[in-house]
């Protein structure tokens, strides 16, 4: 990894260099002392689809927002393409190419697709922040929604206001927004929650149909989701990385299989999220829990 | 558009010459709609404008009661640009218009002459804006709306008890307004027709930025702050210059508003007045700029014209105001609006083809 700063500018300068799209480094968060992220560290290099795995309470959403610069690590330091970004502020970040989406939908849902789009597409200009011209008038940005909608399925519902989409349509555009900034990096969190079997196909052929450039990094629960869609993940449990792999190797390593089928006893914590929880009050397999349930 | 439409009709149903002549009627009824859908607007612009400029020609009651619509209309709009778009709510808006006020009331006092004082009082107002939004733009929800109430009352408090600044509850009169060549606003008509200019263009300036790129980024402050953030927005500078913007159109609702009274006392800026304001914007329409102006000629028809006939004509507010939020959540403004998404709805049958 790089280390001097010298080494950090030239990385920083073009993403052709050796330095991984997405790295962190012994990433920790403590909440009141408990840890909810747990000396975590990362490579996903440019290009790649990555998996996060874990079940509820595993630190999932933690750790993803560590990534896309909601929280602040308690230490460890996050590099998008080897440049610094552990205290940039989230617009910063997207303004790098780190693109995200939300685990509970967040769409203007007051706005039409098509406001919702325009508010996207102006994110990365200076044009944001013009006065005086009507959005309308900026024909090159509501074409450009306009096929943006069209190439993923939202063509006739340019003016339907959001809050009138079904939920598979609300996470499409959920997506689109998170694209509509060309992000070199896409943060996607639980893209798939909530959505019926149908739009769930949907949502992973959506995924499947990005650009092969673009990296991705996807939160889920759901082992069945990245399937088809990830090519190596990690699977997180309580707040720490079990095992970091190709998703092939992940799906038949033994410390998975017990996470999902519970034999590890998780603890009061993580049992609501483990499709066959097993007996509470087991020793916890990993040195993390401070304090979990009430 | 209106060929094919009516076209589709015709061949949808062929039951004879009855048939055609319907046809022939809904091209026209879409056509006279659709023309309407544009003129409306801009007719209706200038209808109200040679109203209020008849109205205005007088030198009674009257062209006193427009004058006070429009000066409160203006701080009605920029409240509305600030709490309807960008969702942030103030109770200070009559400190800022008072700060307006006594700016040119102290400056000229002070000596300045009569535009050095406007220049003054507009420049003391923005900078107070710009100052405070550091502070105010730093909440949200009901924290923005207490700490925009404490600083209305700090500012009327200073109105009041700052004797030696602002002459405490006596107020201060203003003497002489500026004038430059012809246009000497000491001159009553001018005055008057001055008023409406700048109440014309702040309307038109608020209108165009709420259409605007920034605007719409208000409105997604407004829905979805986080959102926004994560699309490579700066939320906490666009809330700051809203904040600014609507805090100057304040300040020049003040400015005018001491040349109209040609005295500025505390009273202005008391308690009650914030809440007028916050009233206007309700009742006109909350996000819709026009509405709140509407709803500044309600108040202020109320306040005037109905107090001098009925005594409690507080209650008589307070159950129009009432009425108009069970039955029109949108307010005035509301009305207007769904009179305009009919018409939408018969233009888009019609370019169906189907029947009205």
């Amino acid at each position: 990894m790089t280390t001097t700063p010298a080494a950090q500018r030239k990385d920083a300068a073009g993403p052709g260099g050796a330095s991984p799209a997405l790295a962190a480094d012994h990433l920790c968060r403590r909440f009141r002392g408990v840890a909810a992220v747990e000396d975590v560290s990362l490579r996903v290099a440019p290009g790649d689809r990555f998996g996060i795995i874990g079940p509820n309470g595993a630190g999932k959403t933690t750790l993803f927002n560590l990534l896309s610069g909601e929280l602040r690590p308690t230490s460890g330091r996050v590099a998008l393409f080897g440049q610094d970004i552990t205290a940039m502020r989230p617009y910063r970040r997207v303004a790098l190419g780190l693109g995200r989406t939300f685990q509970i939908t967040r769409v203007f849902s007051d706005l039409t697709v098509l406001e919702n789009l325009t508010l996207a597409l102006h994110g990365l200009s200076r044009t944001k922040l013009s006065l005086l011209r009507p959005w309308r008038s900026y024909r090159s940005v509501t074409a450009e929604a306009a096929e943006f909608a069209a190439k993923f399925g939202l063509a006739g519902r340019l003016g339907a206001i959001a809050s009138e989409l079904s939920h598979g349509e609300v996470r499409e555009l959920e997506v689109l927004l998170a694209l509509a900034l060309k992000p070199r990096v896409l943060l996607l969190d639980e893209p798939a929650a909530g959505l019926s079997p149908a739009e769930r196909v949907d949502i992973q052929a959506l995924l499947r149909s990005l650009p092969p450039e673009l990296t991705l990094v996807m939160v889920e629960h759901d082992m069945d989701v990245l399937r088809g869609v990830v090519d190596s993940a990690a699977v997180l449990h309580l707040g720490a990385l079990v095992v970091q792999g190709p998703m092939r190797e992940i799906q038949n390593d033994d410390r998975v299989r017990e996470l999902y089928l519970g034999r590890a006893g998780a603890g009061r914590r993580s049992a609501r999220g483990l499709r066959a929880p097993g007996p509470p009050g087991l020793p916890p397999g990993t040195p993390v829990e401070g304090g979990g349930g009430p | 558009m209106t060929g094919a439409g009516g076209g589709t009709s015709t061949a949808a149903t062929p039951s004879g010459g009855g048939a055609a002549a319907a046809s022939r009627r809904d091209q026209l009824t879409l056509a006279a709609l659709t023309r309407s859908r544009r003129l409306t607007g801009p007719a209706a612009g200038a209808v109200v404008g040679v109203v209020l400029i008849l109205l205005l020609l007088g030198n009674g009651f009257t062209s006193t009661l427009v004058l006070d619509m429009l000066v409160y209309a203006i701080a009605a709009m920029s409240l509305d640009f600030l709490g309807g778009y960008a969702g942030l709510i103030s109770l200070g808006q009559a400190g800022f218009l008072g700060v307006g006020a006594y700016g040119v009331a102290i400056a000229e006092v002070h000596a300045y002459s009569p535009w050095a004082a406007v220049g003054i009082g507009l420049g003391v107002v923005l900078a107070l804006g710009l100052i405070l939004g550091i502070v105010a733009v730093r909440v949200k929800g009901i924290s923005f709306v207490i700490i925009t109430l404490a600083m209305g009352q700090v500012l009327w408090g200073l109105a009041y008890q700052w004797v030696g600044l602002s002459e405490g509850d006596n107020g201060i009169p203003l003497s002489t307004l500026p004038s430059i060549g012809p246009i000497d606003l000491n001159n009553g008509l001018t005055l008057r027709m001055t008023v409406l200019a700048v109440f014309v263009v702040i309307a038109l300036l608020l209108t165009t930025i709420t259409r605007s790129p920034f605007g719409l980024s208000l409105r997604g402050v407004r829905s979805n702050e986080a959102r926004l953030a994560a699309l490579g927005y700066r939320t906490g500078l666009h809330r700051y210059l809203a904040w600014v913007i609507a805090v100057f159109c304040t300040g020049v609702a003040g400015v005018l508003y001491v040349f109209v009274n040609q005295l500025i006392s505390p009273t202005t800026m008391n308690f009650s007045a914030n809440g007028l304001f916050v009233l206007m914007v309700v009742l006109g329409g909350l996000g819709s700029i026009w509405g709140p102006a509407l709803g500044a000629v309600v108040i202020v028809l109320f306040q005037q014209e109905l107090s001098l006939y009925v005594s409690r004509w507080q209650t008589l507010m307070g159950l129009t105001l009432i009425a108009v939020v069970l039955f029109s959540p949108g307010g005035f403004w509301g009305l207007v609006r769904a009179i305009g998404r009919r018409r939408d709805a018969v233009i888009a049958r019609l370019q169906r083809g189907g029947t009205p």
